[in-house]
């Protein structure tokens, strides 16, 4: 019985812990990515076993029949989802994905209840020399990934550049400051801001990659031309950004 | 021990037996009549660990090539070629012997790797413009919960979703972010297409061999080794497409007709042009194999399937997404006029065009030359080798290879549609020029086998240089002004990311061409390019502020780089689409056309991220 149908109830109980994941516990990152073939493999494999003829497949076709179908499948619930109004939320996938399974899955107990014969299985021997190559391959391709990685960041830490915007607010009294420090390290900015004759300024403290936003009242009654000026506070409080409203 | 000694020799079991229901299984009953051809011999076995392994370590090789750009070595560039090459050649020289087993294996290692070498070339951001573009889809669909919310950066994107619901749905699975969730479904799809390809060779030929060689020649098409490894709707749409075939091949099988539609829908939902090619490729097939007297058998079934497919791609493109016609009338006449005037439209390229260097543009010609002689010679080698009618239609549909040849020399803004195309006309293409690759004349069996493998890594060489990324951006590295990859840095970024947030939602935004793609790509306001006008004049006189008005600007970004550095992209974009001829000869962009942002008071200066600044340009009368 579970030689016949181990793999579909697999497939199922697989589908049904995950949407039950999905709906009870907030995963993310790497955990959630264990939630991942709910998408893209349990619906085209079920969908696959249902629909194959008298002959079972072999890997590549498998392979390829699965994932297609299970993204197809994915791309087609939208749709339904959609014309249903039903929101595209993450229950509402896990959901239609659960179903997709369980009726594909027991549609294919149900061909192979009737199909003649046991289902026959080959038998898989795992060789040393391979194994270990893969495993090698693997290693170097971690290796490849984590030095893209490091070099891509080291260079956008390089490059990147202190930002000052200003945004007024509808009634021209309150303005939208925000900056971000994108520079290698911690830095230490005063913000000066100037409406006519009047100003007022203060400091702020970033760390690296630190964005950050407030609002602040004019320092004048609102209708005259403003400038906002950014300066590292440290040192000889170089002028880094100026910005201009009239 | 003995026990399974005569199991093993028994008739009905055992290897010999294995092999031949493999064969019938896959081949039919002809193919059970000699399993040889399918089944190949023992000794290659043993190669194909080694062979991953050193393709492997050209990844790496790559990967460290990548990282010397980043750090502005002048050495990157040859190391990326030699990681390139050791990528490729072992597997390559796997899947080119008769004697080796799945091949298949290896074709998706290949796959596999060349979407490893796609993400690490920008392993944290999206950077190409079509990825910017489908980001906002995707942020749409996120943000609405629902499908076809408007994308002024891509209009007919929202009408052709399936990217984005994939993408989407694995998100709100398993709360990856929108970059890590498109990765693995453009890595995992572009992988399938070529195991696909495989699969579908083989079921077509029932010749492993020639299945894997059609589906490694593919997988080194111009535009799949990147392009296509990328997170674009052409991706999944093209596996899709692939599948959709296999099951419309099958000979009359429900099963494998139910799968045909399950595809065609997918594909109809997903990119325009993929079911459009899709659905005039089963009607081709259809009459190659009915020209051939199969009819009854594979015609009718190919035409069948053929009708379902345009019954719906039809119902889609009319009732769901009618703009279509509009978004793709200028590709498509651009093509039809380039080839009725022989070349006469404007912005032509010829063969070699995204060449910078004479180096890189032999080697596109050699390459390109090299798989038009394997296409011609591969077409009339399936005809005399294979009885089989629909080998032969796909054999002779490879000849479309010399079409979209046509279309690269003489159409405007040829290299990118030829580039485009090729991935369709690969599928076909790959099929004759695998039929060369694997005719041996027994007397030369090793010096044809080794130049079969030259062939290959001069095709795979050639269709480097005119693929993607562009020559001039081959290893990521120093900020290049309207480069394609190599366009996007965190300055840029930073800029998009303060529009999105702080930018009225409909605000209309002026800005050169990489700008905009940013702009488009995180926020939901309006990017225009083609407003070159703006920027190219000293101050915001009457004209300028009549256009501005015309196009509705609020906002207009601008990047102070332009002032210093030609466009990079040779032949095609300027700064801005729709440039003069007399703008164009203008580069680098004249300071003092910067300046007026700063001079005019009437212009407010809102963002300020050192060589990107935003201007609010709602203040000048008249706009």
């Amino acid at each position: 019985m579970f030689r016949r149908y181990g793999d579909l109830a697999a497939a199922v109980v697989y589908a049904a812990g995950a949407t039950a994941a999905v709906l009870a516990l907030d995963l993310q990152g790497v955990v959630g990515l264990l939630l991942a073939p709910l998408l893209l493999v349990c619906p085209g494999y079920t969908l696959v076993r249902a629909l194959e003829g008298r002959r079972r497949l072999d890997v590549p076709e498998l392979v390829t029949a699965t994932v297609v179908l299970s993204l197809a499948t994915v791309a087609l619930a939208g749709l339904e989802l959609n014309a249903y109004d039903l929101r595209l939320t993450a229950r509402a996938w896990s959901i239609s994905m659960l179903v997709v399974t369980v009726v594909a899955a027991v549609a294919a107990a149900a061909r192979r209840a009737g199909a003649h014969g046991s289902v026959r299985r080959r038998s898989s021997r795992l060789r040393a020399l391979p194994l270990l190559a893969g495993v090698a391959a693997c290693v170097l391709v971690a290796a490849a990934a984590a030095v893209a990685d490091r070099s891509q960041r080291s260079l956008d830490r390089r490059t990147s550049v202190t930002t000052l915007g200003v945004a007024r607010s509808h009634d021209r009294a309150r303005l939208r400051i925000s900056v971000v420090n994108a520079e290698p390290a911690a830095g230490r900015y005063r913000v000066l801001i100037e409406a006519g004759a009047r100003w007022t300024g203060f400091s702020l403290t970033l760390k690296r990659g630190e964005s950050w936003s407030a609002s602040r009242h004019m320092p004048a009654s609102g209708h005259e031309p403003v400038t906002v000026r950014l300066f590292r506070a440290t040192g000889s409080g170089t002028l880094l950004r100026t910005v201009t409203l009239q | 021990m003995n026990h399974r000694r005569s199991i093993q020799f028994a008739p009905g079991t055992g290897r010999h037996a294995a092999r031949r229901r493999f064969a019938s299984a896959v081949a039919g009953p002809r193919a059970e009549r000699s399993p040889d051809d399918l089944a190949p011999a023992e000794p290659g076995r043993q190669w194909l660990a080694p062979a991953l392994l050193t393709s492997a370590a050209g990844v790496l090789v790559v990967s460290a090539a990548y990282a010397a750009g980043r750090d502005g070595r002048s050495w990157a560039t040859a190391a990326y070629w030699g990681g390139h090459l050791l990528t490729f050649i072992p597997l390559a020289a796997y899947v080119l012997s008769k004697s080796t087993r799945t091949k298949w294996a290896a074709v998706g290692a290949l796959a596999l790797f060349q979407s490893l070498t796609t993400w690490m070339y920008s392993p944290l951001t999206f950077k190409f413009p079509d990825e910017l573009q489908h980001r906002r889809t995707a942020l749409d669909i996120l943000q609405h919960k629902a499908l076809f919310h408007a994308n002024p950066s891509l209009p007919v994107s929202p009408h052709f979703p399936g990217l984005e619901e994939i993408t989407t749905a694995l998100m709100s699975i398993t709360g990856l972010s929108l970059f890590t969730s498109g990765q693995i479904v453009a890595g995992l799809a572009h992988v399938v297409v070529v195991v696909g390809v495989f699969v579908l060779l083989r079921r077509v030929t029932r010749d492993e061999w020639v299945a894997g060689v059609g589906a490694l020649v593919f997988a080194i098409s111009p535009h799949n080794q990147f392009f296509n490894a990328q997170w674009i709707y052409e991706v999944p749409a093209f596996a899709f497409m692939v599948v959709a075939l296999v099951g419309a091949t099958r000979r009359w099988s429900v099963p494998g007709l139910i799968v045909a539609f399950i595809c065609l829908a997918a594909v109809t939902v997903t990119h325009h042009v993929t079911a459009v090619v899709t659905v005039i490729t089963l009607f081709a097939l259809g009459v190659g194999v009915s020209l051939q007297g199969r009819f009854k058998d594979e015609g009718r079934r190919l035409f069948g399937v053929g009708v379902v497919g345009a019954a719906m791609v039809a119902a889609w493109l009319i009732f769901r997404a009618p703009m279509t016609y509009e978004y793709l009338s200028g590709p498509v006449s651009s093509v039809f006029s380039g080839l009725v005037l022989q070349g006469s439209a404007g912005g032509k390229e010829a063969v070699g065009g995204a060449g910078v260097s004479p180096a890189t543009t032999a080697a596109t010609v050699v390459g390109t030359g090299t798989m038009a002689l394997l296409v011609l010679g591969g077409a009339i080698a399936a005809w005399r080798r294979s009885r089989d009618a629909l080998t032969r239609t796909l054999a002779v549909l490879g000849l479309g290879f010399f079409a979209i040849l046509g279309v690269r020399v003489l159409a405007a803004d040829g290299a990118e549609l030829a580039g485009r195309l090729l991935t369709y006309g690969y599928l076909f293409a790959c099929v004759a020029a695998a039929f060369a690759l694997t005719q041996r004349w027994t007397r030369w069996r090793r010096m044809t086998g080794a130049l079969a493998l030259v062939a290959v890594v001069l095709v795979f060489v050639g269709n480097t240089t005119s693929g993607w990324p562009a020559p001039f951006e081959f290893v990521p590295g120093k900020f290049k002004v309207e480069g394609f990859e190599s366009g996007v840095d965190p300055a840029g970024v930073q800029a998009a990311r303060w529009v999105a947030a702080n930018l009225p939602r409909k605000s209309k935004i002026a800005c050169d061409w990489t700008a905009c793609s940013l702009v488009g790509g995180y926020g939901p306001q309006s990017a225009y390019a083609d407003v070159p006008g703006i920027f190219y004049t000293r101050s915001f006189d009457r004209r300028t502020r009549a256009l501005l008005s015309d196009r509705g600007i609020d906002f207009v970004v601008v990047d102070r780089r332009i002032t210093s550095q030609r466009p990079v992209r040779p032949g095609g974009h300027e700064y801005f689409d729709h440039e003069t001829t007399a703008q164009k000869r203008m580069t680098p962009l004249p300071r003092w056309a910067l300046d007026k942002f700063d001079r005019d008071p009437r212009v407010e200066r809102v963002y300020d991220g050192g060589p990107l600044v935003v201007y609010d340009v709602r203040r000048l009368p008249g706009v």
